[in-house]
């Protein structure tokens, strides 16, 4: 913990590989072995959909709101909110936004030669 | 699994749609008769029983209060798991069971009351909340709805191969048209691709109708030995080739979006089947979203890979098309009730071969491909079946 609002990012120490989802192994190379690792939170957007239809109740009143994923400059992918005021787009450059839920929140990078 | 190692004597299901009074036992008891009368069968010629877990009713042992209220004490039981994929895999293992001797005839049934059990809301709350298919530390505390999580497969299909929303909505259209033609089908009215694009939105590229339906039903197939499928002297639909491929269990742990491990589920059962795409008269292919028909056309090899949006557009899953797909409607029209679901197609592709179609009997049912998928198009499970056994 303590590496909010990344708390389940971890590198593997044998071989270096980073990794959002929880596992008790490496993919890669099966090592056991962990280092704490807290990403920049700088990336583009690997995909991405605004909600409009909330699960439950409890998301109700926040809709709609857009959930991506974020490929990191780091080399891994997790999932996050997306925030911004233009039009997310794949390959949209992001960086880390304040995340006070817990969850993490990108910003959309104003587009290259724009203002 | 050997070519022809097993055949579909009987497949049947339940009234499908909005059925108030149902249960999930009772319509799998209601899919069990059926199958089991298309199979010129009863219930005292079943030794074997595959099903799988409903969420409404979260039995331990579903195979066991299955079979109890079915009143049969099988050989061989085992409930499937691997959610939309379990469909095609209930035959799989149906097969090997009676290849191994294990047991000689085995009902594969499943089926759900989703709707009248949870109502709508309550499927969709549920179907996101734990045991589904978002992640629970990474993925649900951000709020997808599953159909979120498939819309971000359809928003990078739409980037890295200019499908369109009107590609999407078409596969939506041709369902319905095939619905139509099913007496059981819980949607028929016909809808047109301004109708999907204009309907509310669920999660972008998605609107309602680009999302399947939550409905009671339950399916059911009849697996049994070669030589008891030859002494029933019926029609059989065999099982000319399998195959399994996993991929991934979150949406957000797949390295590419756009290509499915169905590519290698579908590689192992045409190896086993002798067979290649070319060869399939149609398909029944796992239809959760619209996305997913237009991944499996590609993935299963009837389409080069990004070219499936012009494929469907060109009318060619219709049912006088090159390749009709789901011509039961499935289950964006004919029905769906979550994970027993998949069983739908296979009945489907079994009906056609036998002959059983009715109204929209196809012309040639020679070779037909069952996919199901599960998870978010993470695991895959491959069927080739086709009228005759060599």
């Amino acid at each position: 913990m303590g590496n909010a609002p990344f708390d389940t990012v971890v590198r593997c120490e044998a071989c270096g590989q980073p990794r959002a989802y929880p596992r008790p192994l490496c993919p890669a190379c099966h090592s056991p072995d962990t280092v704490p690792f807290t990403p920049s939170g700088r990336g583009t957007v690997y995909t991405f959909t605004e909600v409009h239809r909330a699960p439950s109740p409890a998301f109700g009143e926040e809709v709609p709101y857009t959930i991506a994923l974020i490929d990191l400059e780091e080399g891994l992918r997790l999932p996050g909110r997306l925030t911004g005021s233009d039009a997310p787009r794949c390959g949209a450059r992001v960086e880390l936004d304040a995340s006070p839920d817990g969850y993490p929140v990108f910003r959309l990078l104003p587009e290259d030669g724009q203002p | 699994m050997r070519r022809g190692a097993a055949a579909i004597v009987g497949a049947g299901e339940s009234r499908i749609g909005k059925h108030p009074d149902s249960t999930s036992l009772g319509l799998m008891a209601e899919a069990a008769t059926d199958a089991l009368a298309q199979a010129g069968l009863g219930f005292d010629d079943i030794d074997g029983l595959i099903t799988t877990p409903t969420r409404i009713d979260g039995w331990m042992m579903p195979c066991t209060v299955v079979a109890s209220a079915l009143g049969i004490q099988p050989d061989f039981f085992t409930t499937v798991d691997i959610a939309g994929a379990s469909g095609t895999a209930m035959v799989h293992q149906a097969a090997m069971a009676v290849a191994s001797g294990a047991c000689h005839t085995v009902l594969c049934v499943a089926g759900q009351n989703l709707l009248s059990g949870l109502s709508r809301d309550g499927a969709v709350a549920a179907m996101a909340s734990k045991g589904s298919a978002a992640h629970a530390e990474l993925e649900q505390p951000l709020g997808p709805p599953i159909p979120a999580l498939y819309a971000m497969v359809a928003q990078r299909h739409m980037h890295d191969f200019g499908t369109t929303p009107e590609a999407l909505a078409q596969v939506a259209v041709e369902a319905r048209r095939h619905a139509a033609r099913n007496p059981n089908a819980h949607k028929s009215r016909p809808i047109s691709v301004e109708d999907v694009l204009d309907a509310p939105r669920i999660a972008t590229p998605f609107g309602r109708l680009d999302c399947s339906l939550v409905s009671d039903g339950a399916g059911a197939v009849i697996v049994t030995t070669p030589e008891r499928a030859r002494a029933l002297s019926r029609r059989a639909a065999w099982l000319l080739g399998s195959g399994y491929a996993m991929g991934h269990p979150w949406v957000g742990d797949s390295a590419d979006l756009s290509t499915t491990a169905a590519t290698r589920s579908v590689a192992s059962a045409f190896a086993t089947a002798g067979l290649a795409a070319t060869d399939m008269d149609f398909a029944c292919l796992y239809d959760c979203f619209t996305i997913t028909v237009l991944l499996e056309l590609e993935d299963l090899g009837f389409c080069p890979k990004g070219e499936a949006g012009d494929f469907v557009l060109s009318g060619a899953i219709g049912a006088e098309g090159a390749l009709p797909v789901n011509p039961h409607g499935g289950l964006l029209s004919a029905g769906h009730c979550g994970v027993p679901a998949g069983l739908f197609h296979v009945v489907e592709a079994a009906r056609q071969i036998l002959g059983h179609g009715g109204a929209r009997q196809l012309d040639r049912t020679d070779h037909a491909l069952v996919h199901g998928n599960g998870g978010i198009i993470g695991v895959h499970c491959t069927l080739v079946l086709g009228g005759e056994d060599s």
